[in-house]
């Protein structure tokens, strides 16, 4: 757990705590409520009473899907897949799946236990996750 | 809560939406042809001198265009400034957002006759362009750098769908079939064409057969954009601009005898992220507008007599029929297979062919819908008109639903 001021809930925050490996969000200390990526008011009572949480990194594969027409910038990394997980802490994070064959999504299944990694593209810190076999 | 002074549609017109007819025309000369018309169908006419503000949807001007401040551009370009006038932008829901703005211009007093519309211009970059240009609807900080395309986001909300409610991609096949048979119906749309015809015209140049739409869904020539969508689960990428004219009740009879009542509006909105949803299956933006808009206009979803729902992607129509009450949570895609939401159906949807066949140039779907539902309570929507239609629903989604505004419209 890392506390700190107001200045810390922020975008920049998160991106440098992923290239450290660290994925991060916020807790509440009014209503316990725990949020990723950090916020600087709390998503459900509004307080601004919060504290830096850091995630284990696991939790569920909620849904998914290969994207075959990717954006400009992944032209070259397309098939690839997306997915939203469900996180053991509660909230729900997207990030990129890796380590499944694209062209074969019938083998991954929602529901699937998933295990966070950072991969980097374009110099920059991607939240990935991979199945847990 | 309702108006405080009533606001009716005295006109609406729209240019056909397509991918190639409108290459050589910029956006403001789409809305410029888009509003000639919409004056032409004003039944006791109207003179430009009687429009007192303007307000357009455009979503990306500067991205596809290089053009920004879209709103003196428009009020110039029909030869209207100074007159008040500027842009609206809820990404695909930017020209429901034009048409709320000038329903409130008129209830509130400020103005009397006010013309409201949207336009996009999307040929203009080659489809990763428009990929591009369409995500910036999504959380650019935490989706898109998950890889986060637009078909994509909505393969997300498909894939959690089709698990929880356990029905399957081949039963979705049946929103762009019915769609496509509406399209055909419809002279404005860009795509005029049966799925089957289509089927037959790849088939003979191919050489092969299909047996019937599905078969040639399932095949290659219907190729996967987001698993499991493929091309004809999406939306096409259009040009085009519609317009409708606004006019407070209490003047409306010095241009039309049948004017079309603003019944009620309703307009919410939710996390851009889909990840900070509590639902994946529903849109709490689509919930709240279309609450807010029933309440406004004292009716229930069964009141409905047509309806224009966002199938920006086919799973689209399926939540936005349940998120309008239509039809129970997990039943929406079954009254689709079962063609209850079929022209002939108790619940036609999307008698216009959505936006799937009509086509999307995003800032001006919403009013676009506005356009559709003035035709079908003037009765004048030719084959494809729902017999006695009396109380019409538009609901024009932004994104992933992050903004929803929804309009009743009454004879």
């Amino acid at each position: 757990m890392v506390s700190g001021s107001a200045a810390q809930f922020l975008t920049k925050t998160f991106y440098d705590k992923l290239k450290e490996g660290k994925l991060i969000g916020c807790r509440c200390k009014k209503c316990n409520f725990v949020m990723i990526p950090p916020r600087l008011l709390c998503k459900e009572c509004g307080s601004k009473d919060l504290e830096l949480v850091e995630f284990k990194g696991t939790g569920t594969l909620e849904t998914f899907t290969v994207i075959h027409v990717p954006p400009m910038r992944l032209k070259n990394v397309a098939p690839y897949v997306t997915g939203i997980v469900k996180l053991d802490e509660g909230p729900m994070i997207m990030g990129r799946i890796v380590g499944v064959d694209p062209n074969k999504p019938e083998e991954l299944r929602m529901g699937q236990r998933m295990q966070m990694e950072v991969i980097e593209e374009d110099g920059k810190p991607v939240l990935a996750f991979k199945p847990v076999s | 809560m309702g108006l405080q002074r009533g606001v009716c549609v005295i006109g609406a017109g729209m240019t056909r939406f397509h991918h190639k007819i409108h290459k050589d025309k910029s956006g403001r000369e789409l809305f410029v042809e888009a509003a000639l018309e919409a004056m032409e169908s004003v039944d006791k006419g109207i003179e430009r001198k009687d429009i007192q503000a303007l307000f357009v949807g455009y979503f990306t001007p500067s991205l596809y265009e290089h053009q920004g401040h879209i709103g003196p551009l428009v009020t110039d370009w029909m030869g209207l400034t100074p007159i008040t006038g500027w842009r609206t932008e809820t990404a695909c829901a930017s020209s429901i957002a034009a048409f709320m703005t000038g329903v409130l211009a008129i209830a509130s007093g400020w103005y009397d006759v006010v013309m409201v519309g949207g336009v996009e211009k999307m040929t203009a970059l080659p489809t990763e362009g428009v990929t591009d240009a369409l995500s910036v609807a999504a959380d650019d900080d935490y989706e898109i750098p998950a890889g986060a395309t637009f078909p994509g986001l909505y393969a997300l909300l498909a894939q959690a769908y089709f698990k929880k409610y356990n029905m399957t991609w081949e039963d979705l096949q049946a929103i762009p079939i019915k769609n496509h048979h509406n399209g055909a119906l419809n002279p404005k749309a860009q795509f005029q064409e049966e799925i089957m015809d289509i089927a037959k015209r790849i088939g003979q140049r191919e050489g092969v057969t299909f047996k019937d739409p599905l078969d040639f869904l399932k095949s290659k020539y219907n190729r996967v954009i987001a698993w499991p969508l493929r091309l004809f689960d999406c939306c096409p990428i259009s040009d085009g601009a519609a317009v409708a004219i606004l006019a407070a009740e209490d003047v409306a009879k010095k241009f039309t005898d049948t004017p079309i009542r603003v019944a009620g509006i309703g307009f919410g909105t939710d996390t851009l992220a889909l990840h900070d949803r509590i639902s994946l299956t529903s849109f709490a933006s689509a919930v709240f507008a279309s609450r807010q808009a029933y309440k406004m206009a004292g009716i229930e979803p069964k009141d409905v007599d047509v309806v224009e729902v966002h199938d920006c992607f086919s799973i689209a129509e399926v939540i936005a029929t349940e998120d309008l009450g239509l039809f129970e949570r997990g039943e929406g895609l079954k009254a689709a297979v079962e063609g209850r939401t079929a022209l002939d159906g108790d619940r036609p949807v999307n008698p216009s062919g959505g936006l799937k066949c009509k086509g999307h140039p995003v800032g001006a779907t919403g009013a676009a819908m506005i356009h559709e539902l003035w035709k079908q309570l003037r009765g004048e929507a030719g084959k494809r008109q729902i017999p006695d239609a009396e109380i019409g629903l538009a609901h024009n989604v932004g994104g992933t639903g992050a903004s929803c505004g929804v309009v009743i419209l009454r004879r």
